[in-house]
C-alpha cells in the first residue's frame, strides 16, 4: 500500500450464485484522487462497487480501507468507516422527504465531528434545487434532481471516499456537466476522493482523472488522465460498445 | 341530545376498538409486511400479563398494565430474534410461521391458566344520561386510542428513528450502505408493534372475560382495519376505523351485532374493490393534486 493509499483492492472476485462476475480485480485509490472505472453494460462494474460496499460477498481477495481489512465487514460498518455510496439508479427513499433522505446517514451516527446544520447548508449551497424542494417527497423529483439528492446524501457525513455508480445514467447533459464540475471542485478544493463508475465519455473526460477499463469482470486497461482528457481521445481509447 | 350522545358513544367505542385492535398490526403488517397471524396472541399476552400481575402480585391497575406491555415486548423480542428475523421479505412463509406461533401460544395459555381466568374490575365508574348508563373507562379508551395513534404517527413520521425505520423497510440494503444497522432497526420496530398489541391487551383486559382465545376477538378487526387503511397505515388508520365503525354501529343499531359484522366485511370488500390502495392511498393522492 502506498503512503497516500486510501482504498486498496487486491485480487478481488465476486458474483451471484455460482456465477463469478468480477474476477481477480486489483486497484488502488489515493487520497484526493478521482478514479474513473468504465466498461460496457454487464461487464461487472456495479458488481465490483457492490462488493466494495459489502452488499455482495467477496469470494476471494482483500479490500483494505485506511489500511484496515474490511473484506468481511458489514455495509453499515464500511459506511461509518468513511465510505460514501451513490448507487446505480440513485435508490432514493420514496417514503422520505428530500431533507430526510439527505439526513439519513447522520441519524445512524451517534455524533459527528462537525456541525450538521452548517454541513446541510453547505450542501444546499452546492445543490440549491434541493433546498427549494427540501419538504417534497423524494420520489417527486426528476432524474437529475434525484441524482443530486443521492450525491448530497453521500456528502452529508463528510466521508473520505465516495463511490458513484453511473451518476450520468438517464440525466440530461447540462446536469451531467454540473455534477462533473461539483466532483472536480470537491476533489481540487477539499481533497475529496472519488471512484466514479461511468460510461458517459464526456463526464469521464471532464473528470480529468485516471481511468480503468473493465471487460468481462477483468481489468483490461489502465489509462492516465492525460490520455483521455478530451472526448475524442477517451472515445478512441476506451472503445465502449454502447 | 341523549340520542345523539348515545350514537357518538357507540361510534366512539367501535372506533376505539378498531384502532386499538389494529395499532400493533399497523406496524408489523402495515409497515414491515409481516402477515402476523399471531397478532391476537400478542394481545392475549398483554391481557394475561396485566391480569395475572394484577391478581398475583396485587399491583395497581396502571402498573399491572405496564407490566403486561413489558411482557409482550419481551415476548416479541424473543420471537423476532429466533423466528421472525428469518422471515423478512418472505410474506407467505411468515403466514405459516406466525399461524404456528398462534396455535402454540393459545394452547400453552390453555394448559397453564385453564379455560378462563378471573378478570379485573373495570376501572373508573359509570354515569347516567337519560335512561342510559355509560362507562367512563370506554370514553377514556376512545381518547387514549387517538392519543396513541398520534404518538405513533409522531414516532414514525417526525423522529430520526422513524426515518431510519421507514428507509430500512423500503430498501434494507441501500439503508445499510448509508450506515443503518438494519437488524437493530427491524428488531426495535417489531418490538414496538408487539408492545402496541400488548397495550391493546392490557387496556381491554379489565373489560373482557379472560380466556386463552381473547386475542381472537381482535384479529379480524385488526386485519380489515389495516387493509382498509392502505399502504401508509398511520395516515389511513383513523379514516378506516371511522368508516368501518360507522358502518358497524349504524347497522348494529337497526339490526343486531351479527348483521353489523357482516356489513363491515361487505364494506371492506367494496373498499378493496374501489380503493385498492385503501384510505391512505386516497388521502395521499388528493394531497398531491
Amino acid at each position: 500500500m502506498t503512503k497516500n493509499s486510501l482504498l486498496k483492492i487486491e485480487n478481488l472476485s465476486s458474483g451471484y450464485g455460482s456465477t463469478i462476475i468480477v474476477n481477480n480485480f486489483s486497484f488502488e485509490v489515493n487520497k484526493g484522487e478521482i478514479l474513473a472505472i468504465t466498461g460496457s453494460n454487464g461487464m461487472g462494474k456495479t458488481t465490483l462497487m457492490k462488493t466494495i460496499m459489502g452488499l455482495l460477498e467477496a469470494r476471494e481477495g482483500k479490500i483494505s480501507f485506511k489500511e484496515e481489512d474490511i473484506t468481511n465487514s458489514s455495509p453499515d460498518y464500511r459506511s461509518k468507516s468513511g465510505i460514501g455510496y451513490v448507487p446505480q439508479g440513485r435508490e432514493i427513499f420514496s417514503a422520505l422527504t428530500v431533507e430526510q433522505n439527505i439526513m439519513l446517514p447522520v441519524y445512524t451516527r451517534k455524533k459527528m465531528s462537525f456541525n450538521v446544520n452548517d454541513k446541510l447548508e453547505e450542501i444546499y449551497s452546492l445543490f440549491p434545487i434541493l433546498k427549494e424542494k427540501r419538504s417534497a417527497n423524494g420520489s417527486s423529483l426528476s432524474g437529475g434532481q434525484q441524482q443530486q439528492l443521492a450525491i448530497a446524501r453521500a456528502l452529508i457525513f463528510d466521508p473520505e471516499i465516495i463511490i458513484l455508480d453511473e451518476p450520468a445514467e438517464g440525466i440530461q447533459p447540462s446536469i451531467v456537466s454540473f455534477i462533473g464540475k461539483i466532483l472536480t471542485d470537491l476533489s481540487k478544493n477539499l481533497k475529496k476522493t472519488f471512484i466514479v463508475v461511468e460510461q458517459n465519455i464526456s463526464l469521464i473526460s471532464q473528470l480529468n482523472s485516471d481511468c480503468i477499463l473493465v471487460e468481462k469482470g477483468i481489468l483490461t486497461k489502465k489509462l492516465k488522465s492525460s490520455e483521455i482528457n478530451t472526448v475524442e481521445k477517451a472515445r478512441n481509447l476506451l472503445s465502449l460498445h454502447n | 341530545m341523549v340520542f345523539l350522545f348515545n350514537i357518538f358513544y357507540q361510534l366512539g367505542d367501535s372506533l376505539a376498538f378498531l384502532l386499538l385492535a389494529a395499532i400493533g398490526l399497523a406496524v408489523i403488517f402495515g409497515m414491515m409486511k409481516i402477515i402476523n397471524l399471531a397478532h391476537g396472541e400478542f394481545i392475549t399476552v398483554g391481557a394475561y400479563g396485566t391480569v395475572v400481575s394484577g391478581k398475583v402480585l396485587n399491583l395497581p391497575l396502571p402498573i399491572a398494565m405496564a407490566f403486561g406491555v413489558l411482557v409482550t415486548v419481551i415476548f416479541g423480542l424473543i420471537l423476532e430474534k429466533f423466528i421472525i428475523r428469518y422471515l423478512y421479505g418472505r410474506p407467505l412463509d411468515s403466514v405459516v410461521a406466525t399461524w404456528g406461533i398462534s396455535l402454540i401460544v393459545s394452547q400453552s395459555f390453555l394448559v397453564i391458566f385453564g379455560p378462563s381466568y378471573e378478570g379485573l374490575q373495570t376501572p373508573m365508574g359509570n354515569f347516567q344520561l337519560g335512561e342510559f348508563s355509560y362507562s367512563e373507562y370506554r370514553i377514556f379508551l376512545i381518547f387514549f386510542a387517538l392519543f396513541l395513534l398520534s404518538l405513533l404517527y409522531y414516532l414514525f413520521m417526525k423522529t430520526s428513528f422513524g426515518t431510519l425505520a421507514r428507509a430500512t423497510i423500503e430498501n434494507p440494503s441501500i439503508s445499510s450502505s448509508m450506515g443503518v444497522d438494519v437488524k437493530s432497526v427491524y428488531t426495535a420496530t417489531f418490538a414496538i408493534g408487539a408492545g402496541l398489541a400488548g397495550v391493546t391487551g392490557a387496556l381491554y383486559a379489565p373489560t373482557m372475560t379472560i380466556v386463552p382465545s381473547i386475542g381472537q376477538a381482535f384479529i379480524v378487526s385488526a386485519f380489515i382495519t389495516v387493509v382498509t387503511a392502505g399502504a401508509s397505515p398511520f395516515v389511513g388508520l383513523v379514516p378506516a376505523a371511522a368508516f368501518l365503525g360507522t358502518v358497524q354501529t349504524s347497522v348494529t343499531f337497526f339490526y343486531k351485532s351479527t348483521i353489523g359484522l357482516i356489513a363491515i366485511l361487505c364494506a371492506v370488500i367494496l373498499i378493496i374493490r374501489y380503493l385498492p390502495n385503501g384510505f391512505s392511498g386516497l388521502i395521499l393522492k388528493t394531497r398531491s393534486k
